[in-house]
């Protein structure tokens, strides 16, 4: 039994890889960002719902989850059919904090069908300058860590419009380790979320 | 069968040979828990003798290879009530066991069998807190309830329930089903179908909850609790069943309380109790259902064996094994079995045209249980109102007027523009009201918006001609619309006080003409809200070329922001969300243009009882924040100010009987002078002695005088069996729409 993070020594930059970031143009990029926001605005039906935590389901509809060019900016990620698990991140966090809820990027390595590897290999191949994600057995991923309570997180997969629960099973798509870029430490669950550190959060075989 | 190490059947309680009976054997689409709660009995007691019980040779669970043996019984429009409650007595008392899977077998069971200790199903006693639609059993638990409202009610009020609620509200049938409707004419539907298929009026109106569709299971013995558990949905079919879910032990705080309720009101028997939990964490009961899900079986290859549980504690057996297996999810498959010989499957009727044969509905006739258990008197519907000033304007004409007649009732009227809400200043932006002419353009709204200081709100270049006949300066007419423009005989007033344009090729027109208005501003189509108008902002460019249009306006023109979803429509909640939607949207043209947003306007389509509730101030004061240039912000009303201020009366050409009873009367009104009668519930009175009474719900349609099959203008009325020819009914809240867009049909060519 060795441990997601253990189990994909190849992929060390995952290890010092931070919360992706849009670059930033200038006054289009600034249209780009507000439109965001006002697009987030719309499809929040807080008053409609009752709800303070409802996270930007909208985003995982309107956009397709692929490979896209790194680095992208404001203007050019809101324009594109196709974004990645990054660019995903970096909208849900800008739409989070817009309506005054306090969110951090955090990291994800979780487990993935070998038979499933080949295909993203190849998609991800066709655009050199992507992000590399795809491990052997383990991939990356980006998600939004919400503060729920001052010590207590829920995560946010805005790549495909759910929360996580912190007691998934293992296997495919499950959860093997979570690092969270916050400013105090919080409980996942059962986890602790330190600051830039990895937690393991399941045990692969 | 025997079941090989790891498989639920290891470990098996052979010594068991009792019968159980075990009903509601359809494995459809939308199950009965019947299969699932034999294959979960059998996994615990190989030598169990199990007998399938069924109401209809089509349910498939009769087939399985679990039963033993089979009951084949009539539907029950066609059973014989006595002899099965006798059949099923006579089982019981020779010590088989017997375990009902249908919510209207176990009302029926509880209403017609006393307590029996091998009647796995609660009694009378115990069922009646858990019934619909407001189970006194759920105040005992630690769940948020959602709002519901009996059909009982008078229609104003079931109307404002569905306002108030945004229209995200579901008619709930007195046992089970729901069906999601979102305005008043699917509501009215809804409702006539349900009472149909239900044979009663006892049903109720509910609020959707947004949530996760999570379930408690339990199995409780004479008020203890045998077990319970958690279950999540992780799939669903499109009718909303479970297909595939995660099940795990109960959430430490529900236990306690579980096990407290079920020994208050003394359960017997298997329960699922539906729950949404909601993104924030909140619980919401949303039925109690009084026998084990179709889904139990899951819970049972997870390694907790509800159905058994229960036996065991029915035949003094000690507990079973309650621990979890590593595997606590379950998915459905779908398989073939062989037709059980003896029972062969109901032959498909002749096709007719529409849908053909058997489609997988249950055949059992379970809703003619239903009058064997409801009351056969009907619920009485709840009266509508009339405001003093309505009564003393009714009074004064309604005997007396040719029908049929739009009255207009000047003191209805006077009030409603008298209580127009004064709004103080927000940090020194005003709201301002403008009269919507569209609504209403007759001379005495007129006069009276004008009196009430109200700007006006016109959507064509006609109404703006009118607007000033009645006495606005061009600054005081605000001009909105897609063909604002139109006639093009017709002088384009030049200084208005405000206009909206619609398109962006209409903003870059007006910014190239040499017009001399107060403000510009343009219509947005909010994400989200399905409209026709105003300029959609859906994309990054289409957003782009908008701020690049308003960047473009000749040096010093600031802008305005409109927006428009009719709270009738929308309901109130949602009518907030786009009202904020639209300042955000304001405020990204705002810094992305350069230009000053100035005046917001929200719109009109208030209903009359939302108008003067609705948080003006607060959205004021919202906008205030993010636009910090703003001066003013409109508010149309029109609907809001004249819906109640006119009343239609009419007189009765026709009354038709059935068995003695009145079925149907035809009147002299028709949809040509209402033509949005079925869009939103009318209040409605009878002329007695000059005097309007009101008029509940009740059984009798009213149909309009005209050769339309859509001329019915109420779908069930509560009008007295001695009403004739002649009488006199009066239908309030005619005025506004119902005035300005009822047509001549029907007349001859006479108007």
């Amino acid at each position: 039994m060795r441990s997601g993070v253990a189990d994909t020594p190849e992929r060390d930059e995952w290890k010092q890889a931070v919360g992706s970031t849009l670059t930033h143009h200038g006054p289009c990029c600034d249209r780009a960002r507000a439109w965001l926001i006002a697009m987030g605005r719309s499809y929040d039906f807080s008053s409609t719902d009752g709800l303070a935590l409802a996270g930007p389901r909208w985003i995982t509809q309107r956009w397709a989850w692929g490979p896209i060019r790194w680095p992208v900016a404001w203007c050019e990620a809101v324009k594109a059919e196709t974004i990645d698990c990054g660019v995903f991140g970096a909208f849900a966090l800008e739409l989070f904090r817009a309506k005054g809820i306090e969110a951090y990027p955090g990291q994800l390595l979780r487990g993935c069908a070998e038979e499933r590897i080949s295909h993203w290999r190849r998609k991800w191949d066709a655009i050199p300058t992507a992000f590399n994600w795809i491990g052997t057995r383990v991939v990356y991923h980006e998600v939004s860590v919400v503060r729920t309570e001052a010590d207590q997180a829920r995560i946010y997969d805005p790549t495909e419009g759910f929360w996580l629960e912190p007691g998934t099973q293992s296997g495919h798509h499950g959860h093997l380790a979570i690092r969270a870029e916050i400013p105090v430490p919080l409980k996942w669950g059962d986890h602790e979320l330190v600051n830039g550190q990895w937690t393991a959060t399941a045990l692969v075989g | 069968m025997t079941g090989a190490a790891g498989t639920p059947h290891a470990g098996g309680d052979k010594a068991m040979k009792e019968t159980v009976f075990i009903s509601g054997l359809y494995s459809g689409p939308s199950p009965s828990a019947g299969l699932g709660v034999a294959r979960s009995v059998r996994a615990a007691f190989p030598s169990a003798q199990l007998v399938g019980v069924d109401y209809w040779a089509g349910s498939s669970g009769l087939h399985h290879e679990v039963f033993d043996a089979t009951w084949l019984k009539p539907p029950w429009d066609l059973i014989e009530e006595d002899l099965y409650a006798k059949e099923v007595q006579a089982e019981l008392d020779q010590g088989a066991l017997w375990i009902p899977t249908l919510d209207l077998e176990v009302a029926w069971l509880a209403r017609t069998l006393a307590t029996h200790p091998l009647l796995l199903a609660p009694d009378e006693k115990a069922l009646a807190p858990s019934r619909k639609p407001r189970p006194s059993v759920a105040e005992l638990l630690p769940f948020e309830i959602a709002p519901s409202l009996d059909l009982s009610a008078s229609d104003e009020e079931i109307y404002a329930f569905c306002r108030a609620h945004s229209w995200r509200v579901w008619i709930k049938g007195p046992y089970h089903e729901a069906v999601a409707v979102g305005d008043w004419r699917q509501l009215e539907q809804v409702r006539a179908w349900m009472r149909e298929g239900w044979q009663t009026d006892r049903l109720s109106v509910q609020v959707h909850v947004r949530g996760y569709e999570e379930s408690v299971c339990l199995a409780a013995y004479d008020g203890r609790l045998c077990d319970a558990l958690y279950m999540r949905k992780r799939i669903t079919t499109p009718e909303g069943k479970t297909w595939a879910g995660h099940v795990g032990e109960l959430p430490a705080d529900l236990l306690g309380p579980i096990e407290a309720a079920v020994r208050a009101i003394g359960w017997t028997g298997g329960a699922e109790i539906e729950v949404l939990r909601d993104v924030d964490g909140r619980r919401w009961w949303l039925e109690w259902n009084p026998r084990f899900p179709a889904w139990v079986h899951g819970a049972t290859l997870a390694g907790r064996n509800l159905p058994a549980a229960l036996v065991r504690r029915a035949l003094g057996l000690p507990d079973g094994p309650r621990a979890f297996s590593a595997q606590a999810e379950f998915t459905r498959v779908v398989l073939e079995v062989p037709v059980r010989s003896g029972i062969p499957l109901p032959l498909p009727v002749e096709p007719e045209h529409g849908q053909l044969g058997v489609h997988g509905k249950y055949g059992a006739s379970l809703s003619a249980i239903v009058p064997m258990l409801v009351p056969d008197e009907a619920p009485t519907a709840a009266a509508p109102t009339l405001s003093p000033e309505s009564e003393a304007d009714l009074l004064a004409t309604a005997a007396v007027v040719a029908t049929p007649h739009r009255l207009f009732l000047p003191r209805t009227a006077e009030a409603a523009f008298g209580r127009l809400p004064t709004v103080a200043p927000v940090e020194g932006i005003l709201l301002r009201y403008a009269y919507s002419l569209k609504t209403s353009p007759d001379a005495e709204y007129l006069m009276l918006a004008r009196k009430a200081g109200m700007l006006a709100e016109c959507i064509s270049l006609l109404e703006v001609r009118r607007a000033l006949e009645a006495g606005w300066r061009a600054d005081e007419i605000v001009l909105n619309g897609p063909g604002k423009w139109w006639p093009p005989t017709e002088r384009a007033v030049d200084g208005l006080r405000v206009v909206f344009c619609d398109s962006v090729e209409e903003l870059e027109r007006l910014a190239g003409s040499r017009r001399t208005d107060g403000l510009w501003g343009v219509r947005l189509r909010i994400p989200g809200s399905r409209s026709r108008f105003g300029v959609s902002v859906d994309e990054p460019a289409d957003f782009e070329r908008l701020c690049a249009a308003v960047a473009a306006l000749p040096p010093g023109r600031d802008l305005g922001i409109h927006v428009h979803m009719a709270s009738t429509m929308i309901g109130v909640g949602h009518w907030r969300d786009v009202a904020e939607s639209s300042v955000a949207w304001a405020g990204a043209i705002e810094a992305a243009s350069g230009r000053r947003v100035r005046a917001l306007d929200l719109g009109g389509g208030y209903h009359p009882d939302d108008f003067a509730r609705l948080p003006f101030r607060d959205i004021v004061r919202f906008a205030r924040n993010t636009l910090s240039g703003l001066t003013a912000v409109y508010v149309e009303p029109g609907r809001a100010l004249t819906q109640a201020t006119m009343a239609m009366v009419t007189s009765v050409l026709d009354v038709r009987q059935q068995e003695g009873k009145l079925q149907e009367v035809v009147v002299d009104a028709c949809i040509a002078e209402l033509p949005l009668a079925s869009v939103y519930p009318h209040r409605f009175f009878h002329l007695v002695d000059e005097r309007p009474v009101p008029v509940s719900r009740g059984p009798v349609r009213v149909l309009g005088r005209i050769c339309m099959e859509d001329d019915v203008l109420s779908q069930g009325l509560d009008l007295p069996d001695t009403l004739k020819i002649g009488d006199r009914l009066v239908i309030c809240d005619a005025g506004a729409y119902e005035r300005s867009m009822s047509y001549a049909f029907g007349r001859g060519g006479y108007s």
